[in-house]
């Protein structure tokens, strides 16, 4: 619509289809909206006050320790302060509520309520397929996880950085950086991996965050009690979903953990993590591959 | 003042979409349903907010960039924004001082002459009726005695007599030279201000200029006449047998409402038509060129 004829000229626009003349950004685009739209919709942005209650509540959780420790930092003398602070991978245990909560929560509100709602019908009406559907939200999903698993234990980093309690070095302190940064993404990956496996198999969010909870908690209480009281090898504690990648953090961190001694190695560890995401991300594909879908 | 290409975005939520026009001296009504983008673009038009795409021009200036150019316009917001314990003449006062004007005594007498407002008013804006605070807002926007004046939703809660007077007020401020524009969705009041209408639907523009020159471009859309006659049946299967009119209902002994989709035909021939059938013809109404009618066919029921 150019025209800016004098307005004593009268004129009817058309009000119909217009054709779209702005940049198409085609798949990648529509892989970055998808990305951002599921990320506002986790974070409540956008939308009323008590969707966002649930999601800030679990981040300030997750950061407050990190607060605490930098507060403290600056208070104690360097030797107390020492003892006080506890390493970057042990981090994780005062986070671990928080992330497992984040855990439960965000898949099933990103998988289940698109296919309950038929969502996934419009999107799949768009350049968008089930592959890059499903690596969309895998990247959403994992970046809210990485906001607690990477977010704390980064900013302990720099603050502590900042008050001279950090690293004695520039390069140990990006040595410490990087691993602080791939411990998060291997949790990120490995926690996003099992909940959406768990809401790929059902459309009811609470279900599918129940079965989550239920699946991390409950190996953990079977493999421990399988090597603890019936004596098993400590190798099935590699099928404690709660437990491995917080202590495969230790060993990308260099400590050993508190599966020390058992005959854990950090390989296996790997191999573990890695399968189960692999197996995680496989059931997801087949059930996504196999869902009929109406447009 | 000329909008080009204009365009206004908030997130993903686009108000305002790729709208052009030019407005002249006079009073032109903006008008379009709640939400449609009038108070956006109006803030637009005044430099209040800058468009994501496409350039305002008033006096030859970006009203958003340019003082001289934003001096130019007078603006009366929706909101009811006076302070409620400032006397009428105070509050003129203060908008005079803020808009640098060199004489503000003057400049506040002659705006509340202009808006026929008493400037010896003691009572507090907060005790004054509605209309009066409306009155208070427009004698704000012309104490700098702008060329423009924007007035967004001023007809809203004032009474059929209070409308009046603003009404009065628009025409005068548009006979006057000003360029004068009025968002409303009051299309009954609207109808009195003129005829030159912008209509904005879901952010666009729908159709601009002389709301019954719009009605006749309609070309997709029958007009309905009231034809009052000696012989409405008569009449009616003459109009029907010559192909004049499309539809026809017998409204009594002595009127009769048709429809045609070719306006400029059906006036032309319907005199002749009566006279060769000896129907005396008493009245010819349009009942359907009216500025409602105009809008609910361009923005939908």
């Amino acid at each position: 619509m150019t025209d800016t004829g004098a307005a004593h000229e009268a004129r009817i626009y058309e009000q119909g289809y217009r054709r779209y003349d702005g940049a198409r950004t085609g798949v990648p685009g529509a892989i970055k909206t998808l990305v951002g739209h599921s990320v506002r919709a986790v974070l409540g942005l956008g939308r009323a006050a008590r969707h966002k209650v649930m999601p800030l509540a679990v981040i300030a959780f997750a950061f407050t320790p990190a607060v605490v420790f930098v507060g403290v930092a600056a208070l104690l003398p360097g030797d107390l302060e020492e003892g006080f602070l506890p390493s970057y991978a042990e981090y994780y245990g005062f986070v671990s509520a928080a992330l497992f909560l984040f855990t439960a929560f965000v898949a099933p509100e990103l998988l289940c309520t698109d296919r309950r709602t038929g969502m996934l019908g419009v999107y799949l009406a768009s350049p968008l397929d089930r592959r890059t559907y499903l690596l969309g939200k895998t990247i959403a999903i994992s970046s809210i996880l990485a906001i607690v698993t990477i977010g704390p234990p980064l900013l302990l980093l720099i603050a502590l950085s900042l008050e001279d309690a950090g690293p004695p070095t520039w390069s140990e302190g990006i040595r410490l950086g990087l691993r602080i940064i791939a411990s998060g993404a291997m949790m990120s990956a490995f926690y996003a991996a099992i909940s959406m496996a768990v809401s790929a198999t059902t459309d009811r969010k609470g279900a599918a965050t129940a079965t989550t909870l239920g699946l991390l908690v409950g190996s953990a209480i079977v493999t421990n009690g399988l090597v603890e009281g019936g004596g098993l090898s400590t190798r099935i504690l590699l099928g404690d979903l709660l437990n491995l990648p917080l202590q495969l953090a230790f060993r990308i961190h260099g400590e050993q953990g508190e599966w020390t001694g058992r005959e854990v190695s950090t390989e296996l560890m790997w191999l573990a993590t890695i399968g189960i995401i692999a197996l995680c991300a496989g059931w997801v594909w087949d059930r996504y591959r196999r869902m009929l879908v109406s447009r | 003042m000329i909008v080009d290409n204009v365009s206004k975005s908030f997130g993903s939520l686009v108000a305002v979409s790729d709208v052009s026009f030019s407005i002249e001296p006079g009073v032109t009504a903006l008008l379009g349903p709640n939400g449609a983008g009038k108070s956006t673009l109006l803030r637009v038009m005044c430099g209040l907010t800058p468009p994501s795409s496409g350039s305002v021009t008033v006096a030859g200036g970006n009203p958003r960039t340019d003082a001289a150019a934003r001096a130019r316009i007078g603006l009366v917001p929706q909101q009811d924004g006076v302070f409620e314990r400032d006397r009428l003449h105070d509050f003129v006062h203060l908008a005079a001082v803020l808009s640098g004007v060199t004489d503000p005594d003057a400049a506040v007498a002659g705006a509340l002459d202009a808006v026929e407002l008493d400037p010896a008013l003691e009572r507090p804006l907060g005790a004054f009726s509605k209309g009066m605070r409306q009155r208070a807002k427009v004698a704000a926007a012309l104490v700098h005695d702008p060329a423009v004046i924007l007035l967004d939703e001023p007809l809203n809660g004032l009474d059929p007599k209070q409308r009046r007077q603003m009404i009065t007020l628009f025409h005068r401020l548009g006979e006057e030279g000003r360029t004068v524009v009025v968002s409303s969705h009051v299309l009954e009041e609207v109808e009195r201000f003129g005829t030159r209408v912008l209509v904005i639907a879901k952010g666009r523009l729908a159709a601009q200029g002389d709301f019954r020159a719009i009605r006749a471009l309609m070309n997709d859309q029958p007009l309905t006449y009231r034809i009052g006659c000696s012989d409405p049946r008569a009449a009616a299967a003459t109009l029907l047998t010559e192909g004049v009119i499309v539809s026809c209902e017998i409204k009594g002994a002595d009127s009769v409402e048709i429809t045609t989709t070719d306006a400029a035909a059906f006036r032309r021939r319907l005199p002749a038509i009566c006279s060769a059938a000896s129907i005396r013809l008493e009245e010819l109404s349009p009942l359907d060129a009216d500025l409602e009618s105009v809008f609910r066919y361009l923005v939908g029921p």
